[in-house]
C-alpha cells in the first residue's frame, strides 16, 4: 500500500430512510489521536460505523490507506474497533473470544492465542482470561473489547466510547495505551463525552452536531477560527493591576477579571496575539514579573460550548 | 509474473479455505454450547419416543410381530408427515434462520464483519456448521425411529428385514432424503435469515406451500424441497383423490436439483452478505 497512511472521507453522506445519519462529511484523518465529539443524535456513531464498513454510506467514499471498505480482506487487516455494543458471544470466556477471531483473521491456533494473551496483557485482564465474560464487571468487559480490537496489532485504531465504565486507575491505564498506539505511528479515533479527557488524549479534534461536521483539525486552530467568542487567557503575575489598565488601553479587550488574591487576572479579548505583545513589552519594559499565562478556553469544553452549545445535551 | 500471481491467488484461497474452517469451529462449539439446539433436541427425540412407547405397548399388550409391510407403510407416513414437515422443517428454520439473525438480536456479527474476512466465508462456515449440526440430529433420529419401527417385527423378523430384506436399502435412502432435506431447507433458511429481517413468515409460507403441493401442477411442485425429497422416499403413499399427478422424477435427477437449487441459494445468499449493514438499531 503506497497510499498515505490515513482515513479520507470524501463526501460522505448516510440516510436511514429519510432520517439523517450524517451529511457530507469530507475531511482526512491522519496518524495521531483525533477525538470525535458531539451531543446524542450528533452522529458520531454512524460516522464510526461508516469509516469501520459496518454501515456503507448513501452517498460518497471512504478509504483507509487508500484501499476502499468493500474489500474486507485488506482494510480490516489493518482496522481494529472497539464498538460501543457491550455484547459478546455467549458462554465465551475472555481468552476464547479473543483468540476465536484471531483465527477468523487466518491465525493459527497457536499464534492465535499467543497474540490474545498478548493482548489481554495490554489491557491488565491475563488474571481474568479464563473467566466467562458474563462474570466480568462492566469495566472488565470495556477492557476485553478493547483488547480484542487491539489484538491483530491494527494501524487504525476506531474507539467509541472506550473510556465508558473504566475506574480511575484503569482510565488512566488505557489513554497511556492509547497514546502508545498513537507513538507508534497508528491512527486512533476516539469517540468520547467525557470532555475533560479528550483534551487529554488529543490535540486534534472533529466537532458533530445533527449528522455535520460543525468543526474539525487541531484544537488549537479550530479555536482561532471561532471569531466571535473572544479568547480567555489566564495569567498569573505580580502586577495584575498593571497589566488590567494596559489592557484596557486596547481595543479588543473585552473583560478582565482581577483575581481576588491580586496574582493574577482572567482576560476575554478579541486579539490574543495583540495581548501577547503587550505582555511582552510590559515584562521588558516595566520588570513585571510573569507566572504562569494560559489559554482558558483552549480547549474541546469549550470548543463544545461555544459550537454546539445548547444545541445538543451533551454526550 | 503470471505464476506469482497464481501463487498468490493460491495463497488468498489457501486463506479463505482456513478462515472458513475457523468459523465452523467457532460456530460449531457456540451451537453446542448455546440454547439455539434444545427445541431441536426435543423434536428430534418425539419420533423416538413415541416409537418406544410403541414397541412397550406392543411387547406387553399385543404381543404378537407386526406384519413387515404394514411398518414400511407406517414409516412411510411418518417420515413424510411429521419428519419432513415438521421434525426436519422446523430443525432447519430453528438452526439456519438463527444462524445470521441470531447473531443480529445478540448484536455480536459485528466481530465477524470486522474481521479480514470475505462475509461470502462466513456465510458458508455457517452454513456448514447448520448443515452439520441438523444432518446429525435429524439423521440420528431417523436411523433410531427406523431400527424401533421395525424392531416390532421381532428378533429374527427385523434381522432378517435388514439382512435379507430391503431394511438397510430402504433406511439409507431415508437417510439421504433426510440430508438431501437438511440442505435443501438449510440453503433455504440460511437465504432467508440474510435477506430478511423476520424469516419466521416467508418459513410459514413455505411449509403451507408444501401442505397443497400435491394440488399444484408439475412445473411449480419443482418449486418446493419436499417434491425433490420425496424422490429419494422408497415408499410411495397414495396421493389422494384431489392430488394432481405429475411424472415422478428419479432419485438422482431429484437430488441433483436439489443440490443446485441449494447451490444457487447459498450463492446469493453470500452475495447478498457483501451489503450486510450492522447498527442494530433499527434490527
Amino acid at each position: 500500500m503506497s497510499a498515505a497512511h490515513c482515513i479520507q472521507l470524501d463526501g460522505v453522506s448516510k440516510f436511514y430512510g429519510e432520517v439523517l445519519g450524517v451529511n457530507r462529511v469530507t475531511m482526512t484523518i491522519g496518524p495521531g489521536i483525533t477525538s470525535l465529539v458531539g451531543p446524542n443524535g450528533a452522529g458520531k456513531s454512524t460516522l464510526l460505523n461508516l469509516v469501520t464498513g459496518l454501515l456503507r454510506p448513501t452517498h460518497g467514499e471512504i478509504t483507509i490507506d487508500g484501499a476502499r471498505l468493500d474489500d474486507p480482506e485488506m482494510v480490516h487487516r489493518v482496522l481494529g474497533y472497539c464498538t460501543q455494543w457491550d455484547a459478546f458471544p455467549r458462554g465465551a470466556t475472555g481468552l476464547d473470544f479473543i483468540r476465536g477471531y484471531l483465527t477468523v483473521h487466518g491465525f493459527a491456533n497457536t499464534q492465535a492465542e499467543t497474540m490474545a494473551w498478548e493482548a489481554l496483557g495490554r489491557v491488565g485482564l491475563q488474571d481474568a482470561a479464563r473467566k466467562k465474560i458474563a462474570a466480568y464487571s462492566k469495566g472488565m468487559r470495556q477492557r476485553v473489547k478493547l483488547a480484542q480490537a487491539l489484538s491483530h496489532g491494527p494501524r487504525v485504531l476506531i474507539l467509541d466510547e472506550p473510556l465508558n465504565g473504566l475506574d480511575p486507575m484503569a482510565r488512566a491505564e488505557v489513554i497511556a495505551l492509547f497514546q502508545d498506539v498513537a507513538a507508534a505511528g497508528s491512527i486512533v479515533v476516539i469517540s468520547s463525552h467525557i470532555l475533560h479527557e479528550v483534551d487529554v488524549l488529543s490535540a486534534n479534534v472533529i466537532l458533530m452536531n445533527h449528522g455535520y461536521v460543525v468543526a474539525e483539525g487541531a484544537i488549537h486552530e479550530v479555536r482561532e477560527e471561532v471569531e466571535e467568542h473572544p479568547f480567555q487567557i489566564l495569567v498569573r503575575c505580580d502586577r495584575p493591576s498593571l497589566l488590567a489598565s494596559r489592557v484596557f488601553a486596547l481595543n479588543h479587550a473585552v473583560e478582565v477579571i482581577v483575581h481576588a488574591d491580586g496574582r493574577g487576572l482572567l482576560l476575554r479579548t478579541k486579539d490574543a496575539a495583540g495581548f501577547f505583545r503587550l505582555m511582552n513589552r510590559l515584562t521588558i519594559e516595566d520588570g513585571m514579573v510573569v507566572e504562569t499565562v494560559q489559554p482558558a478556553d483552549d480547549d474541546v469544553q469549550s470548543l463544545y460550548d461555544y459550537l454546539i452549545g445548547d444545541q445538543g445535551e451533551r454526550s | 509474473m503470471s505464476l506469482r500471481l497464481e501463487s498468490r491467488d493460491a495463497a488468498r484461497w489457501r486463506m479463505r479455505a482456513r478462515q472458513t474452517a475457523a468459523v465452523v469451529g467457532l460456530e460449531l462449539g457456540r451451537l453446542v454450547r448455546g440454547r439455539r439446539l434444545i427445541a431441536v433436541y426435543l423434536l428430534n427425540l418425539l419420533p423416538v419416543l413415541a416409537l418406544v412407547a410403541a414397541v412397550i405397548v406392543q411387547k406387553l399388550v399385543v404381543g404378537r410381530p407386526i406384519d413387515s409391510g404394514n411398518l414400511a407403510t407406517g414409516f412411510a407416513v411418518l417420515f413424510s408427515t411429521f419428519m419432513m414437515r415438521c421434525m426436519i422443517f422446523f430443525s432447519c428454520v430453528a438452526v439456519f434462520v438463527q444462524l445470521l439473525r441470531g447473531e443480529v438480536m445478540e448484536k455480536t456479527l459485528h466481530y465477524y464483519l470486522l474481521s479480514p474476512v470475505r462475509r461470502e466465508v462466513v456465510i458458508v462456515g455457517k452454513f456448514v456448521v447448520g448443515l452439520i449440526a441438523v444432518t446429525v440430529l435429524c439423521c440420528a433420529s431417523v436411523l433410531a425411529s427406523h431400527l424401533l419401527t421395525f424392531s416390532r417385527l421381532g428378533g429374527a423378523g427385523a434381522g432378517n428385514y435388514y439382512s435379507t430384506g430391503p431394511g438397510v436399502a430402504h433406511l439409507l435412502s431415508y437417510l439421504a432424503a433426510t440430508v438431501l432435506a437438511c440442505i435443501g431447507y438449510g440453503a433455504v433458511f440460511t437465504l432467508l435469515g440474510v435477506l430478511l429481517r423476520n424469516p419466521m413468515i416467508p418459513a410459514l409460507l413455505l411449509l403451507g406451500w408444501e401442505g397443497v403441493l400435491f394440488l399444484m401442477p408439475q412445473f411449480l411442485k419443482q418449486l418446493s424441497v419436499a417434491h425433490y425429497v420425496t424422490s429419494l422416499v422408497p415408499v410411495r403413499m397414495a396421493a389422494g383423490p384431489l392430488a394432481v399427478l405429475a411424472e415422478p422424477t428419479s432419485p438422482l435427477t431429484g437430488a441433483a436439483r436439489l443440490l443446485a437449487l441449494a447451490l444457487v441459494a447459498i450463492l446469493i445468499a453470500a452475495r447478498q452478505a457483501r451489503h450486510l449493514e450492522t447498527s442494530y438499531a433499527t434490527d
